[in-house]
């Protein structure tokens, strides 16, 4: 069986265009959640965490649709995570695949043409819409512009959606099915349709009377939800085999998955399940409870969702869990839903490189019934990882766990 | 006078980012390298700054440049009659 290494880091999110620079806010616990009154409606002004990005600027190598906003940042964390792994991917690479995850692909191309056909009585609509607006075009331009031949495939699993695909990917790799995968996710779905859709779902945030920026507190007990965030994050996963033919220095090893479904309820998560998917991860990697240093928490700071994360780390860790570090870092970079996995998982590996760890953002009132390390505000800095865990949960029930664990020799820890 | 061939060119350097050197009247669309997708989005370029609709099986990229101006100007012709009559 193949190991696999991570040996290219991507990312676009709310705090920063690079891995350097979002890792480095998630350190400062410097939040990129604001007021966005350009996106108002009746029940008043939401909360984003809006990538500063200009899609526009991507330009293709290769002439393809016009690209939705989830595509271009697709295309820009892939260009960075290619750059950083230093590989050639094609053109024709049959061995390699793409591995993407997108709760809700093209939202804001179908928005645009839902508004222009039911608001506007405008029917003609752009020949290319179902093109751009697809789940899978991110994975389709990202084949398109590095001639990727090999399996280019999209998972829709909510909040865990790119955990999964880079966990699948490490599958495809460790059974010798490809050598060599780009994978994440990406999401932009902050639309005036879908904002509105999930303030009637009552999971978001209340906005900090004092501070906007602060309205996400996970596992604090003033914590009132998330904020929804845009975003995508890339990683370059090979097998150590191929990394080491050509003398690549990998972040960390992949070293385990953990999938599981609840089948108890489409929205209220389960401590079982989430635990199973902890233990199944773990046991995946050969990594005893007592390695793990640092859990990368979903942590979407709802009431009933920290309570059961909190619950389901110490079935899965007994009592081991109390010494673990454990954050959620949604605080800063919102919750990307699609790509959230992907850009979590990318700030564990950088923890697990760095032995900094990121601390939860606005933990400054705890919450009794959650006693488990959270490393409130502030980051902790020379910690030794030997390995470490992000967690990924989804609506409909999706319990997706990643392992890293170092690697020798290590790679130069990269300062934001 | 007759503002079809010169607006039709300028559509099609801009939408299909094309030379406009290029576009001459006997020039395939298909030889400038225009796609099945792009030649769609062109038609639906050309029906918002016309005016006009296209009947679905229209195919502008196996034809010449001076074929896509005669179609605009066949169809605008029909466009002003309907709504003169």
């Amino acid at each position: 069986m193949n190991r696999v290494v991570v040996t290219g880091l991507g990312a676009v999110t709310a705090v920063g265009h690079s891995p350097e620079q979002t890792f480095a806010a998630c350190l400062a616990a410097r939040s990129g959640v604001r007021r966005a009154p350009e996106l108002a409606f009746s029940p008043g002004i939401p909360l984003v965490a809006s990538a500063n990005f200009d899609a526009a600027s991507i330009v293709l190598m290769r002439r393809s649709a016009p690209l939705d906003r989830a595509t271009a940042m697709a295309v820009a964390s892939v260009r960075q995570a290619v750059a950083d792994a230093g590989t050639n991917l094609g053109p024709g690479s049959p061995r390699t695949g793409i591995y993407w995850g997108t709760g809700m692909g093209g939202a804001g191309t179908l928005e645009d043409a839902y508004r222009a056909v039911f608001r506007d009585d405008d029917w003609h609509l752009k020949p290319t819409s179902i093109v751009t607006g697809m789940n899978n075009a991110p994975a389709a331009v990202i084949s398109l512009e590095y001639g990727v031949t090999g399996p280019a495939l999209t998972y829709s699993i909510a909040c865990a959606s790119s955990a999964v695909a880079i966990g699948e990917a490490m599958r495809a790799i460790r059974n010798d099915v490809i050598d060599c995968a780009i994978v994440g996710g990406s999401e932009a779905l902050l639309t005036k349709g879908i904002l509105c859709a999930w303030t009637a779902l009552r999971t978001l945030a209340k906005e900090d009377p004092e501070d906007p920026a602060r309205s996400c507190k996970p596992f604090s007990g003033e914590r009132s939800g998330f904020v929804l965030g845009e975003g995508a994050a890339a990683l370059v996963l090979e097998s150590a085999a191929r990394a080491e033919h050509r003398g690549a220095a990998g972040y960390a090893e992949l070293a385990g998955f953990g999938l599981t479904s609840d089948a108890t309820h489409i929205s209220d998560p389960s401590p079982g399940g989430q635990a199973r998917a902890m233990r199944a991860a773990l046991e995946d990697a050969a990594v005893d409870v007592e390695d793990v240093g640092y859990i990368s928490a979903h942590g979407t700071a709802t009431p009933v969702g920290d309570r059961v994360e909190t619950a389901s780390i110490k079935q899965a860790f007994e009592a081991h869990a109390s010494k673990i570090a454990v954050s959620s870092t949604k605080a800063v970079h919102g919750h990307v839903m699609g790509a959230t996995g992907a850009i979590e998982f990318m700030i564990a590996l950088l923890a697990l490189q760095s032995g900094s760890l990121p601390p939860t953002a606005h933990l400054t009132s705890a919450d009794p019934n959650l006693d488990l390390d959270f490393v409130p505000v502030h980051a902790r800095h020379g910690v030794e990882l030997t390995a470490v865990v992000s967690n990924s949960f989804g609506f409909g029930g999706t319990n997706a766990v990643l392992v890293a664990r170092q690697t020798t020799p290590r790679r130069q820890a990269r300062h934001g | 006078m007759n503002d079809t061939a010169e607006r039709v060119c300028a559509l099609m350097a801009k939408e299909l980012q094309l030379d406009p050197s290029l576009l001459r009247p006997e020039v395939k669309l298909q030889d400038l390298g225009v796609d099945s997708l792009s030649a769609l989005e062109f038609v639906f370029a050309l029906e918002k700054e016309f005016r006009i609709t296209f009947d679905r099986d229209v195919d502008l990229r196996g034809g010449e440049v001076q074929h896509v101006i005669d179609v605009v100007d066949v169809e605008r012709s029909r466009m002003a009659h309907a709504t003169a009559g």
